[in-house]
């Protein structure tokens, strides 16, 4: 669920939408989601001082359902 | 060249061509569009050689359909996002306001996800739907969006709020600190005050703990502008 939330959010701020890959990997007990966009993009979900990333994270733990409290998201580009 | 087929989508119209380009202005002309950046387009397949460059080739095919409108896209993608946290059969009431503002309303069940703890949800949000707008191309516009008519709500229990307030204040000639609230809240409560007489408010604090504070206006004679901030902070 927080796969799909975090997906359609992203696509919808950033330049290149056909970049965005999302995937989940339990790392110890915690679910962490790798964020994956493209370089030019970091800047776009992140955000001056985290703002953005902070507003999607708050999304993601609100809406993305029970187990959404663990959520870690890393943000990455290739 | 085909019209509409199945699985092409609502709107989407299917063209072919002897290059891209050509198919695309044939495309424009058919949904009756001037410009490319109206349409959205996508190929399906490039025009491909055949030999000696005449025989056997083929055509490009795309599909196209109208660009929809910056209301349109932000509705669907907030009904997206609602989607993807789980809540289905919702509707949505979106419009532009005379100041040029695109309000987006979901209404329906479970919404108080989206809402969150004081409606921090619902602001994380409308902040990420105005990342979206302003991503669209053309001028860009300004989006206030709502769950359930909670703005509404909460602008409705803080006014009442700050009248109960204000009588205290003026009962007990004593200032009062109300809890922390969002810029936005702060101002709903700046308004209601000043519009009491012999009252005043400001803000103190740090965010995200800054508070309004109620209090009696200096009885100098002068009006409320005396010392603190402007109560029309943003």
């Amino acid at each position: 669920m927080q796969v799909e939330l975090l997906k359609v959010i992203v696509r919808a701020i950033v330049s290149n939408p056909e970049a965005v890959k999302v995937t989940e990997e339990r790392r110890h007990a915690q679910t962490v989601l790798l964020l994956e966009v493209a370089p030019e993009d970091v800047g776009r979900v992140i955000g001056r001082q985290g703002r953005i990333i902070k507003a999607i994270r708050k999304v993601l733990k609100t809406a993305g359902g029970p187990r959404a409290k663990y959520v870690t998201i890393d943000v990455v580009s290739r | 060249m085909s019209g509409e087929r199945d699985g092409l989508g609502p709107g989407w119209i299917e063209v072919t061509g002897r290059t891209v380009e050509e198919a695309t202005l044939v495309g424009l002309q058919r949904l009756g569009l001037a410009a490319a950046e109206d349409a959205e387009v996508e190929v399906l397949e490039e025009p491909q050689r055949g030999l000696l460059g005449v025989f056997g080739g083929r055509g490009a095919r795309i599909r196209m359909r109208r660009r929809p409108d910056r209301l349109e896209a932000l509705s669907r993608l907030a009904l997206d996002i609602a989607r993807a946290a789980g809540l289905e059969d919702l509707s949505v009431d979106s419009f532009r306001d005379e100041e040029g503002y695109i309000h987006i309303n979901l209404k329906g069940p479970g919404l108080g996800r989206l809402i969150g703890r004081r409606g921090e949800t619902l602001d994380a949000l409308q902040y990420l739907l105005n990342l979206a707008s302003a991503r669209m191309p053309g001028r860009p516009e300004r989006v206030i969006f709502d769950a359930d008519g909670y703005r509404e709500r909460r602008r409705q229990a803080l006014e009442a709020l700050a009248e109960r307030v204000s009588a205290r204040v003026r009962r007990t000639g004593r200032e009062v600190v109300l809890e922390p609230m969002t810029p936005q809240e702060r101002k709903i409560v700046h308004l209601a005050v000043a519009r009491e007489e012999g009252l005043t408010s400001e803000s103190r604090g740090q965010e995200p703990f800054r508070r309004v504070v109620v209090k009696p206006a200096p009885t100098s004679g002068r009006d409320g502008a005396a010392g603190g901030e402007s109560p029309d902070e943003r």
